[in-house]
C-alpha cells in the first residue's frame, strides 16, 4: 500500500488561545522560503511514490492562509484518492476554493470550533459563526463534496446548552464527517494561564451528548474524536489509527514508514535552516505492540481478537461493558472510550 | 596529667528534652578549653544532623575536660553524654552506671517534666548525686524560685546552693563545674583488682571497627591485652586504648580504675559488643561481670520494603551500615505478597524506628514503603506452645490459639490540671487503666496509667500533644505481658488478603480501627478502571466496607497530524506511575496506602 502524505503549513493570521501547535502569525517574510523547502523535501518521496500516496493531509497553521497557489505549486504531481486541506473560515473566497479544486484538493476540513460567537473570541478564532456558514456554502457552491467540520467541546464558559446548539447548527449544514475535540489545556498556552477546566462529569456529558445526537442525525463515531456519514471516514486519519506508513513534510511534521518514527524539528528556524528528521526511532517490538492497542483501540472497529488475551481482566472489561469480543475483533464501547488511556494500561500489563 | 583517682569526677548529664542539656554540654566544653568558641558549632556532641534537627541526642558520647578548680587542684571531668529519650532507657541505664553523678537540668520556665522524673529516678537508682541545675534563667519567663522550690518538693534534692544558669548566655557555667568537682564524689576501684570495665556504648570506626565506650571499674586495661567479654563470651586483643576528645580518640595506652575512654581490638561485628557488658581479662579474669547487663530487645516492629524492588539490595546494604553503630537495630528479610522483598526491622520503640526511617531516606536516598508497627506478641497455642509474633501475618489460625497476651507499659504523663479530662479521656479510649495521680508544683499533675502498648505506638503522642496543646509531657517503661481479647485484622481489597495492611487489635477497638482504615484506603487509592471494594475483615466475617469508584474519565490527548508522541508520553508517565504503585490482585496500591493503618482521626 502506498504511504499517505501529511504536508504542514505552519502560519497563521493569529495564534488561537488554546493552540501549543508548531504554527506562527506574522511569518509572511519566509513563507516563500518554507514552500521551497517543502518542495524539496517531498522531491525524493515524490520519486519513491511516483507522486501516487494513499491519502494527501494539507494540515496547519491555517494552510488556507497562504495564497492558492502556493498549495497548488505543493500539490503538483501528487495524486491519491483522498486529498484533504484544512481550512480557516475567516480566509477562504471563491477564487481560492476553485484553486484547490483544480489542484485536486478534493476534501476540506473546516476549523468552525464553535458556533457561538462568544465562546470563539475566548478561543482567539479570527472568524464568526455567521461567517463559517458562509465558508460552507462557499465549499459546496464551489463542488466540495466531502466536508468535515471541526468542533471543539469542555471550553471555559461553556454550556451544556451551548454545546448542544453548535452541534445542531453543524448537523444542519449537514456535512460529510464531524470532528469533535475535547480541549485540552495545554500548558504554556494563554489559555492555560486563566481558564479552569470542565469537571470530568460535565466534559463525559458533552462528549455523550454529541455521540447520541450526532448518531441520530446519521453520523457514527468511528473514533474517540471523529464522526461520519457511511463511506466518509477520513482515509487518512484512519491511516494513523491502522498504523499505515505516512510521510510528514514541513515544520514539526512526523512520520511512521518501514518500521521508523521520524520527525522535523518543531522550530520554524531550525526547519528552514535545513534541519530535517532531528527524531528518528527505530521501533521495538515492545512500542510496536503498545502503539497498536493504543492507536487501534481509539477506533470503533477496534483491533483484531488475536491481539488480545482473554483472561480475568478483559472477560471482566467487557462484564463491566467497557470492551466487546466480537467474531474477530476487540473493540471499545463508548463507556470503554471514556477511559481508553486506563483500558490500555490495564492490557499492556 | 598523671593519674590520680581522687581527680577524676565522671558525671552525666539528664533533663527533659529541650530543657538545654547539649548546650550545657557545650559550654563545659567551652570553658574547660576542651573546645575554642570559633570551633563550636552548635551542639557539638549531637554530632548527627538528625541529632541537632530534632534537638535530641541518640547516641552515647563522652568527653574528658581537664579542668583547673578554684582551689587549683587539676581535675579530669569526664562527661558522658546520655539519649535523651524514653526509646533508648537501657542506654542510658548503663551510661548512668559508669558515672558518680549526674547533673540534672531544668528549664526555669518549665519545670520538671515526665522525663525529669524518670531520669532522677534511674539516676537514684544507680547511687547518684545528683546535682540540680537551673537552666534558661535569662528567658523573661524564667522562675527560678519556684523551679528550685519544686525540685525540692518533688524530687527531695536540695537546690540552696544549686547554680542558676543560662547555657545559651554562659552565665553559672563555672559555677557548675565547681558543683562538680566539689560534689560528685571520685571513684573508687582498685587498679589491682582483676579488670571489669562496663561498656556504655559503642560505634563502628572504618579504620579500628567496633569501638567500645567504656568505663573502667576495677584494674587496668592495656593495648595489647587479651580480653574476654563476659556475657558474649567473645575474646579480643586490644589494639588501641585511650580517651575520648570532642571528634577525636586520644590514645594513650591504658585506662586505669575510675578512668572513661575507649577501646579498640579489630572486632569486625558490632554485635559483639554488647551494651552493658563487662570486659575482663582472659588471664586473670574477674569472678563476677558487673551488674545490670540486660540483652536488648526491640520492642517495636514493622516491614520496611524499597518502593521500587530493584532497591533491594541498596537497602539491606544501607541497614547493615546503620546497624554497624547501633546493635539494637534488628532486621531480618521478609516478603509479602503486596509489597515483595524486604525486611522485618525491630526497634527499641517509636522514636528508634522513625529516625532508623528518615536515616534510611536521608544519608541512603531510599525510596521506602513502610508498614504499621507492631509490638512483640505472645501466642499460647492449644498445645501449649508459645510462639513471639511481630507480624500479623505471622499468626497461626484462630482455631490453634487458646489465648494471647500482649505488652503493656507503665505511662507517666505530667499536664496542667486543666487537661486532666481530656488525657483521662483519652487514655480510657486506648484501653488504659487508671493507677494514680497526683498534684505537683505549678498546678500541674502527674497520672499515672497502666497502658497496651500497642495503643501506645499507634497515635498516642500526636494525640496527647493535640488535646494539651503541646502541654504534656509522656514517658513510658514496659511493665510486661498481659492476656487480652485481641483479633486479627485483615483487610480485602477486591475481595483479596493484603497482607500488609493486617493488624493485630483488641476486639473491641477493631470496629473502629477497621472503619477508619477502610476510610484511609478509600481516599488513596486512586480510582482505577473497576470499582474496587474495601473491606475490613475478622476471620470471614466482614466488619466494615467502603468503595472506591470506578474511573470515569481520563485524558484523550489529540493526535494532531499523526505525532502520536504526547499520546506516547502520557502513555509512558502512567505506566512509571503504576510501576511505582504496588499491585495487590487487580488493584494498584500507592505507597501512602500502607501508612493508612497508622493514623487516625478520632
Amino acid at each position: 500500500m502506498k504511504p499517505a502524505l501529511y504536508i504542514h503549513i505552519p502560519f497563521c493570521a493569529q495564534k488561537c488561545a488554546y493552540c501549543d501547535f508548531a504554527s506562527w502569525a506574522g511569518r509572511e517574510p519566509v513563507w516563500e522560503a518554507y514552500f521551497h523547502a517543502l518542495k524539496e523535501e517531498m522531491r525524493p518521496w515524490m520519486e519513491i511514490s511516483g507522486g501516487k500516496f494513499y491519502s494527501v493531509f494539507v494540515g496547519g497553521g491555517t494552510p488556507s492562509l497562504v495564497p492558492a497557489e502556493r498549495i497548488a505549486e505543493i500539490l503538483r504531481g501528487v495524486s491519491a484518492g483522498e486529498v484533504t486541506l484544512e481550512a480557516n473560515p475567516g480566509t477562504l473566497t471563491p477564487e481560492k476554493l476553485e484553486i484547490y479544486r483544480q489542484a485536486g484538493v478534493n476534501r476540506l476540513s473546516m476549523g468552525v470550533q464553535s458556533f457561538d460567537d462568544g465562546l470563539l473570541k475566548t478561543l482567539g478564532r479570527i472568524h464568526t459563526a455567521r461567517q463559517a456558514e458562509e465558508a460552507f456554502f462557499m465549499a459546496r457552491e464551489a463542488g466540495f463534496d466531502n466536508l468535515n467540520l471541526d468542533l471543539m467541546y469542555a471550553l471555559p464558559g461553556q454550556t451544556q446548552e451551548a454545546w448542544e446548539g453548535t452541534l445542531e447548527q453543524a448537523a444542519a449544514l449537514g456535512p460529510e464527517h464531524i470532528s469533535a475535540y475535547s480541549l485540552i489545556l495545554e500548558e504554556g498556552t494563554p489559555m492555560a494561564a486563566w481558564a479552569t477546566p470542565q469537571p470530568d462529569e460535565d466534559v463525559n456529558r458533552m462528549q455523550r451528548t454529541a455521540t447520541a445526537f450526532l448518531k441520530e442525525k446519521g453520523y457514527a463515531r468511528y473514533e474517540i474524536s471523529n464522526y461520519a456519514r457511511p463511506g466518509r471516514e477520513c482515509r487518512h486519519n484512519l491511516v494513523y489509527w491502522r498504523r499505515g506508513d505516512y510521510i510528514g513534510v514541513g515544520c514539526a511534521a512526523h512520520s511512521l514508514y518501514q518500521g521508523r518514527r521520524f520527525a522535523n524539528p518543531d522550530s520554524l528556524g531550525a526547519y528552514l535552516a535545513g534541519a530535517r528528521r532531528t527524531e528518528d526511532a527505530i521501533l521495538t517490538e515492545e512500542d510496536v505492540l503498545e502503539e497498536r492497542l493504543m492507536l487501534g483501540l481509539r477506533t470503533a472497529e477496534g483491533v483484531p481478537r488475536g491481539w488480545i488475551r482473554e483472561n480475568a481482566q478483559t472477560r471482566r472489561m467487557v462484564r463491566e461493558g467497557l470492551a466487546v469480543f466480537e467474531k474477530d475483533r476487540f473493540f471499545l464501547t463508548e463507556k470503554g472510550m471514556e477511559v481508553q488511556d486506563a483500558v490500555v494500561l490495564a492490557l499492556l500489563q | 596529667m598523671a593519674y590520680d583517682q581522687s581527680r577524676i569526677r565522671n558525671f552525666c548529664i539528664i533533663a527533659h528534652i529541650d530543657h538545654g542539656k547539649s548546650t550545657l554540654a557545650d559550654r563545659l566544653l567551652e570553658k574547660t578549653g576542651v573546645l575554642q568558641q570559633r570551633e563550636m558549632t552548635e551542639q557539638v556532641l549531637d554530632s548527627m544532623e538528625l541529632e541537632r534537627e530534632r534537638g535530641i541526642t541518640i547516641k552515647s558520647k563522652a568527653v574528658r575536660m581537664p579542668y583547673r578548680a578554684r582551689d587549683g587542684v587539676d581535675y579530669e571531668l569526664n562527661l558522658i553524654d546520655t539519649p535523651g529519650h524514653v526509646d533508648f532507657a537501657y542506654e542510658v541505664s548503663r551510661a548512668l552506671a559508669a558515672c558518680e553523678g549526674a547533673v540534672l537540668v531544668v528549664d526555669a520556665s518549665q519545670g520538671i517534666e515526665a522525663q525529669t522524673l524518670a531520669n532522677v529516678y534511674m539516676a537514684l537508682d544507680h547511687d547518684l548525686e545528683i546535682l540540680p541545675v537551673v537552666n534558661k534563667i535569662d528567658l523573661p519567663s524564667a522562675r527560678p524560685e519556684v523551679v528550685k522550690q519544686e525540685i525540692e518538693d518533688e524530687i527531695g534534692l536540695d537546690t540552696e546552693n544549686c547554680p542558676l544558669v543560662s547555657a545559651k548566655q554562659g552565665i553559672g557555667i563555672e559555677d557548675v563545674l565547681e558543683d562538680i568537682v566539689q560534689k560528685v564524689p571520685a571513684p573508687k576501684g582498685d587498679t589491682q583488682s582483676p579488670l571489669r570495665a562496663l561498656i556504655f556504648d559503642s560505634l563502628y570506626d572504618n579504620y579500628r571497627g567496633a569501638i567500645s565506650y567504656v568505663r573502667v571499674k576495677e584494674g587496668v586495661l592495656r593495648v595489647g591485652d587479651r580480653i574476654r567479654m563476659m556475657a558474649s563470651g567473645r575474646e579480643f586483643d586490644v589494639t588501641e586504648v585511650g580517651t575520648l576528645l570532642p571528634g577525636r580518640y586520644n590514645a594513650t595506652g591504658e585506662l586505669r580504675a575510675g578512668e572513661v575512654g575507649y577501646v579498640a581490638a579489630s572486632i569486625k561485628d558490632i554485635a559483639d559488643i554488647r551494651v552493658g557488658d563487662t570486659i575482663t581479662h582472659v588471664e586473670r579474669p574477674a569472678q563476677e561481670p558487673l551488674p545490670g547487663y540486660k540483652p536488648v530487645l526491640p520492642m517495636v516492629f514493622c516491614g520496611i520494603y524499597p518502593a521500587d524492588g530493584a532497591d533491594y539490595d541498596s537497602l539491606r546494604e544501607a541497614l547493615e551500615k546503620l546497624r554497624l553503630n547501633d546493635a539494637s537495630l534488628s532486621f531480618e528479610p521478609e516478603t509479602s505478597q503486596a509489597l515483595g522483598y524486604g525486611f522485618r526491622c525491630g526497634f527499641l520503640g517509636l522514636l528508634h524506628m522513625e529516625i532508623i526511617q528518615e536515616r534510611l531516606e536521608r544519608e541512603f536516598d531510599l525510596d521506602l514503603v513502610t508498614t504499621a508497627p507492631s509490638v512483640v506478641y505472645r501466642v499460647i497455642k492449644t498445645d501449649g506452645e508459645i510462639l513471639e509474633i511481630d507480624n500479623p501475618t505471622n499468626l497461626p489460625p484462630t482455631n490453634d490459639i487458646e489465648y494471647m497476651e500482649e505488652p503493656f507499659v507503665d505511662a507517666q504523663v505530667i499536664t496542667p490540671q486543666e487537661y486532666v479530662g481530656a488525657i483521662m479521656e483519652l487514655c480510657q479510649n486506648k484501653r488504659g487503666t487508671f493507677r494514680d495521680m497526683k498534684y505537683i508544683e505549678g498546678g500541674r499533675v502527674l497520672l499515672n496509667y497502666d497502658m497496651p502498648l500497642n495503643e501506645v505506638i499507634f497515635d498516642f503522642f500526636d494525640n496527647l500533644k493535640s488535646r494539651t496543646r503541646g502541654y504534656a509531657s509522656f514517658d513510658y517503661s514496659l511493665k510486661g505481658y498481659v492476656r487480652s481479647e485481641l483479633v486479627k485484622m485483615d483487610m480485602l481489597l477486591n475481595g483479596e488478603i493484603c497482607d500488609a495492611l493486617s493488624i493485630i487489635v483488641h476486639k473491641d477497638r477493631a470496629y473502629a480501627r477497621g472503619r477508619s482504615i477502610a476510610e484511609k484506603l478509600k481516599d488513596v487509592i486512586p480510582r482505577q478502571l473497576f470499582e474496587i471494594p474495601i473491606q475490613a475483615a475478622i476471620g470471614g466475617k466482614i466488619i466494615a466496607r467502603e468503595t472506591v469508584k470506578a474511573l470515569r474519565k481520563d485524558v484523550l490527548a489529540k493526535c494532531y497530524g499523526g505525532d502520536i508522541s504526547r499520546k506516547k508520553k502520557l502513555l509512558e508517565k502512567q505506566k512509571e506511575g503504576k510501576k511505582r504503585m504496588r499491585s495487590v490482585g487487580s488493584v494498584s496500591l500507592p505507597s501512602e496506602a500502607f501508612m493508612a493503618v497508622l493514623k487516625m482521626d478520632d
